[in-house]
């Protein structure tokens, strides 16, 4: 029903809807606690169901998206300021810059404004930030390009542009880089995030005539295999346009199980899907409850074991990366444990 | 001496507010009291002309004007209350004029049940839980084991992930 819903709804409405009455009634809170209340609104708002209760509903998610993005461009105009004054030049990330691709910036919900900034201004940055942050800032502040992409920061930022926010003119991330990002953070993220993947299929079809492919398909080869994946996947669940792709991205066979677990996680209750469980150090004093955690959390999300263990996304069971993964989450334990030093989130 | 209606001019507060016009409504965040609210046409076209200069009838008539449709003083009235309610005025201290309580019935009295105008409403957003917490959804923890509220970092003093 999601996957239907979801199919071109990045796109302008015409007010047709595929789903009916009933159906939409069931997936109007999941679409709203997902940060797609302003997504389905777009879609419901030209439809005969405008008046409805779950219309309505709809449409105070998209109220609220519409505000909080607001203030998350504000803070992005301020946060430029006052690292450009302070000799810092970052990239911004995520967020707007892909919400700045959809028809109205309230179809996409985001949380956090992210910037790329320059390794050797890292440290700076974050004084500044604790310094001056405000607590609407809500900053996420990478060094380089973190883990978010192979390239280095020099090579994304000779390639970034300046748009306009409001009055300030914000650096941002070439298309290509933007997708590779996409694509990578969308899948490191177990690929929890439906509205995740429509980001991805609006940007492979908003891209520009010089699009170069070579660039966001650059990079080692199972990089590659991520990115391709993501743009086929894209098509495959939500009928994204990929005329004038590469062969390479066309032909990809996209695996069926990971079709599986996408459903699979989009299927999952809310709080399970957006939300990491608990620590297990929450658990430390319960044996018994402990226990029960830690069984809890095997098998691990496949997606974001493939990931984590640099695989690629083939046909081949899942469950030698799944249990990979689930071994690297105990060491991580264990050495958070014992030495009080944790190798934080890769 | 109080002030009548007639010499009472309404200031609609400026600071600490976000304001994004839509095309048949007006939305407001308020910075200092993180509410989101809001306001139909009718309250909007109140709200704005509230600039410590017009009056309640003025105001009554520039949004009979804005609105092409005759909007009475008790609807302004009306959209005031909501808007003090709301703390979408300012108050002035030296002001010993409060605005006198009305209830949407007694204007539907007295406007008409049918009639050419909606009345004003300015109603609270309410956040959907989940989605007001999504920023810590899967998110790592910031500097020092930072999250954003109200998450916290699973890993006390980080680096971790916050839940």
């Amino acid at each position: 029903m999601l996957v239907k819903f979801l199919h071109h709804s990045w796109r302008e409405k015409t007010g047709e809807l595929s789903l009916s009455k009933e159906e939409l009634e069931y997936i109007t809170p999941i679409l709203i606690e997902s940060g797609a209340g302003g997504l389905a609104w777009n879609q419901v708002r030209l439809s005969s169901f405008r008046e409805t209760e779950f219309a309505e509903s709809l449409h105070q998610g998209y109220r609220f998206v519409k505000l909080r993005v607001r203030l998350r461009e504000l803070a992005a105009e301020r946060a430029f300021k006052l690292f450009r004054t302070n000799g810092i030049e970052p990239i911004l990330i995520k967020g707007w810059t892909i919400a700045r691709f959809y028809a109205d910036n309230a179809m996409r919900h985001y949380s956090d404004v992210d910037f790329f900034i320059p390794p050797d201004k890292f440290n700076l940055a974050q004084e500044l930030f604790l310094k001056e942050a405000e607590e609407e800032f809500h900053l996420d502040l990478r060094i380089g390009t973190g883990y978010l992409d192979e390239y280095t920061f020099d090579e994304v930022f000779s390639r970034s542009k300046l748009v306009k926010l409001g009055e300030t003119d914000v650096r941002v991330l070439s298309h290509e880089d933007l997708l590779r990002v996409a694509c990578y953070h969308w899948l490191h993220d177990g690929g929890v995030r439906f509205t995740g993947l429509c980001d991805i299929a609006l940007l492979v079809e908003s891209r520009p005539e010089n699009f170069d492919w070579k660039i966001c398909l650059g990079g080692s080869k199972t990089r590659v295999n991520w990115i391709v994946c993501a743009i086929k996947l894209s098509e495959k669940m939500l009928g994204a346009n990929l005329s004038g792709v590469p062969d390479e991205v066309k032909n990809f066979k996209v695996p069926k199980w990971l079709i599986k677990a996408v459903l699979k996680q989009w299927s999952r209750p809310i709080r399970e899907r957006m939300y990491a469980e608990p620590s297990l150090f929450l658990d430390l004093k319960n044996p018994l409850r402990f226990i029960k955690s830690a069984i809890k959390r095997f098998p691990p999300n496949p997606i974001q074991s493939t990931i984590m263990l640099k695989g690629s996304f083939n046909k081949t069971p899942r469950l030698p990366y799944q249990m990979g993964y689930y071994l690297l989450r105990v060491r991580k334990f264990l050495r958070t444990l014992f030495t009080g030093r944790s190798e934080g989130y890769k | 001496m109080e002030k009548t209606n007639q010499t009472f001019a309404p200031l609609a507060r400026k600071e600490r507010l976000v304001v994004e016009q839509m095309a048949d409504e007006v939305l407001v965040y308020d910075l200092t009291a993180h509410k989101a609210h809001c306001l139909n046409l009718t309250a909007a076209v109140v709200w704005q002309n509230c600039n410590g200069k017009n009056d309640i009838s003025q105001i009554a008539r520039i949004a009979s004007r804005d609105l092409q449709a005759n909007v009475s003083e008790e609807v302004v009235l009306l959209a005031l209350n909501q808007l003090e309610k709301f703390k979408l005025l300012e108050k002035k201290k030296e002001s010993h004029f409060s605005i006198p309580n009305i209830s949407r019935r007694e204007v539907m009295k007295r406007v008409g049940i049918v009639s050419a105008i909606a009345l004003p409403v300015v109603a609270s957003i309410i956040v959907p839980t989940a989605m007001a917490n999504a920023s810590c959804a899967l998110v790592p923890c910031g500097v020092g084991g930072s999250c954003n509220a109200p998450c916290n970092c699973d890993v006390p003093g980080g680096p971790g992930t916050c839940i």
